[in-house]
């Protein structure tokens, strides 16, 4: 067989036996690092790519390490696994799925199927471990504190009210506000400070874009894109919807959910030409007119390069933005931050809002959650509890200039600015009772934002959705409600009978059966309240 | 050696036959049939996938249809369809005039208490002519079709362009008014199939086209270089090719907008919106969000797969274009047939059997598909929820809703509608043999 011949005959599958060798060589390895005998592994995975993130984690890590090392006699491997923004998703739901997900996961919305259902079958629940304190808290002033009431949040973002239970760790707190070149503000408008209200916030808008065309310039007075819309949603929508809450909340809660919002909208206290809605978005509208053209189509990146390329004035986004945009400003700018102004000096908008709304209510940002198929729990657990004390958070998160969320960790003097605001109104007003209306919702509002949809047009098509469709959410929504409460009675009873049996089940037992208690309170209100208020019994709307 | 018929009869000797195909059979049913009959039976159920599953009847179906009892002459009619083929018989003849008089019963029925319902509440009274003008058509034909001997026929073909003309105008006109009291989401749902169906039947033609030219080629070996070119792209997994093209369609930095830029068409597009279509899409900057203007949504979805040539259809239609003779070729020639003339009249005709392979294919598809539009365009189906299908619908009802009993109702629609294309598309569709 000549040379030639032979390569023809066999490169195929050398190629092949090559390529197996290099791989199973490449597992060996990673294996043989990793996975050492005496070395415990665990992963942690997120999706914060930001400039200094992975840097901060890590000193976490090694630190954790040596220590764990030190007091055990052990030694034990912490994995990083960053995967990026747009895969995220994916990843984690494959991982999950297929049970190979790291230990320690970045919980982001990367559901395969509706909240609930997805947070039992995946997420570790935190409730037995939260209400013991910290260890690494000892010989500090929250020494003896339970390991809930170190955060700033008491952990209320990592509650989930339908599964009474706790899943989250949270490792910084996050604000919006709107960030500023101070130079180009200057120049462009004279002035030498942020606007203070909603009229000089219009009233620089208008300025700036004078300026660009009579210096012939591309200047925007605000960058934007779809991510970064929400922040004017907040300030320029809500408010305005405050005065209906005390007039609809039925169980005193301060928010407004689809079951008041639709009982009130049966008693005719509102609907979508109410004219708290219809001003709201037109306000907004006159905010998000002041965008760059096309910033729907825009990428969150895309408004960021626009703003520390010096191409527009202001861009709103959160404190985790703040190191980037500081660090690209450098000197080339200064960068300043305000607070959106409330429109209370507005003549017509003034009616309606009454104040901005409060950020006590802020809850803690990098939410990490446990694999519930993860073979070490407990090293997952103190690993979380040795980053969250006061020392170890504030330094994490001053490294990368984000606030943090232990009671007691100073916040980098940068940041005052992003202080969450404790004064303000409280309050959220949520009407998709409805697969329909959330489904149109959802494809309508940007259409709204991007001002091709007049508000009235808007609340056309929502009123019409929600007139067809909102009897038939709210039965299907109480039906969900009255099985979700069936099965919490029976897992009560399961976890009274295991308490006769166990002391750890009986304490569990106790715990769930106060907040047992607290959902049959919710529900008695609701049964008062809705007496001879389902459809069918209610009077017919009217448009106020 | 002649073949040995398998029975239970002879199954001590056929036992092996049973046993190697076993597996197969297990397995299909087990992973194949055992979801659908899980599906068909929760259609019927108020599933939430978690706590709840209450049986609810047809709750479902009415929800998505409207009133069932105005869906029975259609369904009716897609009975006495489907017994059509067989009306030589005298008995089946008269049992299809049976079916007509129930269908007339239940029309009647459905209409009586319409009618009623309209003399209490004056909301009813807009649908209930078109419900009655759809059902007097509907059963008109049925009576004309079921009454005239097959043989003695008079004005066949006008009675034939009337069965098959009404059932579509008593189904659409159906589809018109029932909406109103059906999930209307739904049906705004199949706007976009129907433009996509079309627009997915003027793309198969490239596919033909490239498959006759490689048919064509003298040279063996570069056809073989070119079917493994074509065998190559199916190692990409479908998720990449979307999101490749997710990125194509990108404003910012998308490659065909950059294009659009860099040949100056940004110019011609931006004149022609200013002037002729007065959509306000194309505007200065040229920056189109393809994918988020619900203007350009559509386009965008049409000219997905651009230069739309299939990989699967070219392979199918180049097994079907190898089995024509070559003296076929040669007589043509003999003719004097032109290129041109030897496809329409040679080749088309004798891969229209591959030709319908792949519009069923298509159909089917295009029917089902979600992954496409969730990826490009979210779950609700991008701005206005242009982009929304039946298939997404599903999608969102089952997985972000947690309606499960409810999707597996829109599922065993899909599948009902599906069928009844593939039955016409069977039937009408010539092959040449």
């Amino acid at each position: 067989m000549t040379l030639r011949k032979a390569i023809g005959h066999y490169l195929g599958p050398a190629v092949l036996v090559a390529t197996m060798l290099a791989a199973s060589l490449h597992v060996i390895i990673v294996h043989a690092r990793y996975e050492a005998p005496g070395v415990e592994t665990i992963s942690i995975c997120h999706w914060q790519l930001e400039s200094g993130f992975r840097d901060a984690l890590d000193v976490l890590i090694k630190e954790y390490e040596e220590l764990y090392r030190a007091r055990t006699g052990k030694r034990i491997k912490i994995i990083q696994v960053p995967i990026s923004e747009r895969g995220y998703r994916q990843f984690v739901n494959t991982g999950m799925i297929g049970g190979t997900a790291p230990d320690i996961l970045e919980q982001r919305t990367a559901r395969t199927t509706k909240e609930d259902g997805y947070i039992v079958r995946f997420y570790l629940p935190l409730g037995q471990y939260i209400n013991e304190p910290n260890p690494y808290n000892d010989q500090t002033p929250l020494d003896g504190v339970p390991w809930k009431d170190t955060f700033v949040d008491g952990l209320s973002g990592s509650y989930h009210r339908g599964l009474r239970e706790y899943y989250q760790v949270p490792f910084s707190l996050f604000t919006v506000r709107v960030y500023y070149n101070r130079d180009l503000l200057e120049r462009a408008t004279g002035r030498t400070t942020p606007p203070k209200t909603y009229g000089e916030l219009l009233e620089i808008c208008r300025e700036v874009r004078e300026y660009a065309a009579r210096e012939g310039i591309a200047l925007e007075p605000i960058a934007a894109s779809k991510q970064q819309a929400y922040p004017f949603v907040t300030a320029y929508e809500e408010p305005f919807l405050f005065p209906l809450i005390p007039r609809l909340d039925l169980d005193l809660n301060g928010s407004i959910d689809p079951f008041e919002a639709y009982q009130g909208y049966a008693e005719g206290a509102w609907n979508f030409y109410s004219p708290e809605f219809l001003t709201a978005w037109q306000c907004l509208q006159e905010v998000t007119g002041q965008l760059q053209d096309g910033w729907l189509a825009a990428q969150r990146d895309d408004a960021v390069f626009m703003f520390a390329q010096g191409r527009a004035v202001m861009h709103a986004t959160g404190s985790w933005d703040a190191k980037g945009l500081f660090d690209q400003a450098g000197n080339r700018f200064r960068i300043g931050v305000f607070d959106l102004p409330t429109p209370g000096d507005h003549p017509l908008y003034s009616r309606f809002v009454m104040g901005p709304a409060t950020e006590a209510n802020t809850r803690g940002g990098i939410p990490w959650v446990i694999n519930l198929r993860t073979r070490h729990p407990e090293l997952c657990f103190d690993f979380l509890r040795f980053c969250t004390t006061a020392d170890n958070n504030a330094r994490f998160n001053r490294s990368i200039t984000w606030i943090p969320v232990v009671r007691g960790a100073a916040m980098a003097p940068e940041l005052a600015a992003f202080k969450p605001r404790i004064r303000g109104f409280y309050g959220s007003f949520n009407y998709h009772i409805s697969s329909a209306i959330r489904l149109i919702g959802a494809g309508e509002k940007w259409q709204l934002y991007s001002g091709d949809l007049s508000p009235r047009a808007y609340a056309d098509k929502l009123q019409e959705v929600y007139e067809r469709t909102a009897a038939e959410g709210y039965l299907d929504e109480m039906a969900q409600q009255r099985m979700h409460y069936r099965d919490l009675q029976r897992s009560l009873a399961a976890l009274q009978a295991a308490a006769c049996v166990d002391a750890l089940a009986q304490e569990v037992a106790q715990r769930k059966g106060l907040q047992y208690l607290q959902s049959l309170q919710d529900q008695a209100l609701y049964t008062a309240s809705n007496a001879g208020r389902f459809p069918g019994t209610s009077e017919t709307n009217t448009t106020p | 050696m002649k073949a040995e018929r398998i029975t239970w009869r002879n199954l001590n000797r056929t036992w092996v036959v049973f046993a190697m195909l076993a597996p197969t059979v297990v397995g299909v049913a087990i992973f194949s049939y055992a979801p659908a009959v899980e599906a068909v039976r929760h259609s019927f159920y108020k599933w939430d996938g978690r706590f709840l599953e209450n049986f609810n009847g047809l709750d479902n179906f009415r929800r998505l249809l409207g009133d069932l009892g105005l869906w029975g002459p259609l369904l009716l009619y897609g009975g006495f369809a489907g017994l059509a083929p067989l009306l030589g018989r005298p008995r089946l003849r008269r049992a299809c005039r049976v079916v007509a008089l129930v269908a007339l019963a239940a029309f009647a029925l459905a209409a009586g208490r319409d009618l009623v319902a309209a003399w209490h509440d004056a909301g009813a009274v807009r649908t209930t002519p078109l419900y009655a003008a759809a059902g007097l058509l509907l059963v008109a034909a049925l009576s004309a079709l079921g009454a005239i001997p097959a043989r003695a026929r008079r004005g066949a073909a006008f009675m034939r362009f009337l069965a098959m003309a009404l059932p579509f105008v008593a189904g659409l006109t159906y589809i018109i008014s029932v909406r109103r009291l059906g999930d209307w989401l739904l049906w705004k749902s199949f706007s976009l199939i129907f433009i996509l169906v079309a627009a997915n039947l003027l793309k198969m033609w490239p596919s033909i086209f490239v498959a006759v030219c490689i048919h064509r080629l003298r040279s063996e070996r570069w056809q073989y270089v070119y079917r493994v070119l074509f065998v190559v792209p199916l190692i990409i997994p479908q998720m990449v090719a979307l999101l490749i093209w997710k990125f194509f369609y990108d404003p910012n930095v998308g490659p065909l907008n950059k294009f659009l830029t860099a040949t100056h068409l940004d110019s011609v597009l931006i004149w022609l919106d200013k002037w002729v279509l007065h959509l306000g899409v194309f505007t200065e900057p040229f920056k189109p969000a393809w994918l988020a203007d619900p203007e350009l949504i559509v386009p965008a979805l049409i000219f997905w797969g651009f230069p739309w040539v299939g990989v699967v259809g070219v392979l199918i239609y180049l097994a079907g274009l190898q089995n024509i003779g070559k003296e076929l070729y040669e007589a043509a020639e003999l003719d004097g047939v032109g290129s041109w003339g030897k496809f329409w009249r040679i080749e088309l005709p004798l891969i229209m059997t591959q030709v319908r392979l792949n519009l069923v294919l298509m159909i089917i598809g295009t029917f089902q598909a979600y992954g496409f539009q969730l990826v490009l365009l979210g779950p609700e189906g991008g701005p206005r929820n242009v982009g929304l299908t039946p298939g997404l619908y599903m999608y969102f009802q089952g997985f972000l809703e947690q309606r499960y009993g409810y999707a597996c109702a829109i599922g065993l629609l899909l599948f009902c509608i599906i069928l009844v294309l593939t039955i016409v598309n069977q039937k009408y569709v010539r092959v040449a043999k």
